[in-house]
């Protein structure tokens, strides 16, 4: 039995308020938005059930809008509202039955401001079914397969209906739930739903937010900020562009910095030896690149030993431009792993001379330890080598770090974004 | 090209002869354990104090 499609409206057997009529001949019920009675679409509206005091779910969707969805016209012809809970999380969503004369009954679901469409999914699936003991016996993640499409297993969820409003081709019931196995592709969800007294496969896209709203001539409505599981990724207007101009911009600056590492060590322009016994000692030497970077190399011939140098230097003026110190060591060895060796017998110091001219450097060991030494002498000489135009690779290795960064992030936003879809799911690998 | 291309090449653009230029010179290259606050002179030939 069918319900005539001539009727436009009714007025409710419960309470009299008028009840426009959008859902077509296979409405079974309609759920008075005033007094909360269901009446029976397909007996003469006699009231079936009375649910008084329900709390209407927020949507920016009211029954008896129309717009266009996946290019078919469609009608608002219900509201329903459902909560799930799992320990302290709390979820809501809105449901809202949809109509069309020429493709039938769909829902529009409105959940943290995102939009999704449902509909019955009539192919089969490889397996047929997927429940909730079959996903708890699995050992890897269930698949299932339709069409061409394959779908991971998302999550299991149990919903209970808190509202109802508007007409149905379904008989809802408050506090009724429904459990759904969910499997996600990458633009799809299909869902294995089943309550106490059917099973249902429904299959889920997600919906363009503005492009939607518009349709439905709704014109302040906020699109949502986060992600959702059926979000489908959207490139940036400037991701390509981005992506290859860092990619560039990093490859010119790995360019520039073997350049500036050739030209790291600079040019040496001295270099003294000597002995041990002659310490302290001093040593001149001519810059001619001042505001540039120059080191000073100092190598002793430690033999399990160590040395503490003191290093002092002057420049052409006579006035003091640094004092510091280093230490050289050097220990080997044997042991049951092999030979070892530690320490080194180099050091360096890199100052920024601000004048040209004569500089001097005073050295000094003030403090040495040649206990372990075959000689009983922490060292017999040391060597000073002096070199300027020294560059730092510092600064262009950083800029190059932060060229491949952008780079990067540009390369794994599609990446993230489907880490965020799967967010959500409750699967959990033993080996994660 | 729209004005954030075009500001995101002019940045990058600056900041590569910026950074081509402080590392090329060294700026903040120098070791960190040099000690300016010194006068050289003493009795050693080599100043071991911290006397301004």
């Amino acid at each position: 039995m069918t319900r005539s499609n001539e009727i436009k409206t009714i007025n409710c057997t419960s309470c009299g308020a008028g009840l426009d009529i959008f859902g077509g001949g296979r409405v079974e019920v309609h759920a008075c938005g005033y007094c909360g009675s269901v009446l029976d679409a397909q007996d003469n509206y006699q009231v079936i059930k009375k649910y008084a005091h329900l709390t209407r779910p927020a949507s920016p969707f009211s029954i008896g809008m129309s717009g266009i969805v996946q290019g078919v016209e469609f009608t608002v012809i219900g509201t329903l509202g459902y909560e799930e809970s799992w320990g302290r999380k709390f979820w809501t969503w809105t449901e809202h039955q949809l109509f069309s004369p020429t493709h039938g009954y769909a829902y529009l679901t409105v959940e943290r401001g995102h939009l999704t469409f449902t509909r019955k999914y009539r192919k089969s699936t490889r397996p047929n079914w997927v429940s909730s003991r079959t996903v708890e016996a699995a050992e890897s993640r269930p698949v299932a397969f339709s069409s061409d499409d394959r779908y991971q297993y998302y999550d299991t969820s149990t919903s209970k209906l808190t509202f109802v409003e508007g007409e149905f081709n379904w008989r809802p019931e408050i506090d009724r739930t429904a459990t759904s196995v969910n499997m996600m592709s990458n633009d799809a969800m299909l869902s294995f739903s089943e309550t106490a007294t059917e099973r249902e496969v429904h299959r889920t896209v997600y919906l363009p937010f503005q492009e939607t709203c518009a349709s439905f001539d709704l014109k302040d409505a906020q699109p949502p900020a986060d992600t959702h599981r059926l979000m489908p990724y959207k490139r940036g207007l400037n991701e390509v562009f981005l992506r290859s101009a860092s990619l560039n911009f990093a490859a010119i600056t790995l360019v520039l910095l073997v350049i500036l590492l050739l030209q790291s060590k600079g040019t040496e322009i001295a270099q003294e030896q000597f002995l041990a016994r002659n310490l302290p000692a001093e040593f001149t030497f001519e810059i001619d690149r001042p505001g540039r970077l120059a080191r000073i190399d100092l190598s002793a011939d430690v033999n399990n030993s160590w040395a503490y140098f003191d290093l002092s230097l002057s420049d052409a003026n006579d006035a003091p431009v640094f004092e510091a110190g280093r230490t050289v060591e050097v220990y080997s060895g044997r042991d049951s792993d092999g030979p070892w060796t530690e320490g080194s017998n180099q050091t360096s110091i890199i100052f920024m001379p601000e004048t040209a001219g004569t500089y001097t450097l005073e050295v000094g060991s003030s403090e040495s330890d040649g206990r372990g030494s075959p000689n009983g002498l922490a060292f017999g000489r040391v060597t000073v080598r002096i070199s300027e135009g020294i560059a730092t690779l510092r600064w262009m290795l950083g800029l190059t770090l932060v060229f491949a960064g952008i780079a990067a992030y540009q390369i794994a936003r599609p990446l993230l974004h489907s880490r965020r879809r799967w967010w959500g799911s409750d699967w959990t690998n033993e080996d994660d | 090209m729209n004005t954030m291309r075009i500001i995101f090449i002019t940045i990058s653009l600056s900041a590569i002869g910026g950074f081509y230029y402080l590392s090329y010179m060294g700026v903040m290259g120098e070791s960190r354990d040099l000690d300016r606050s010194v006068r050289l002179g003493g009795p050693s030939g080599v100043s071991n104090g911290r006397v301004k």
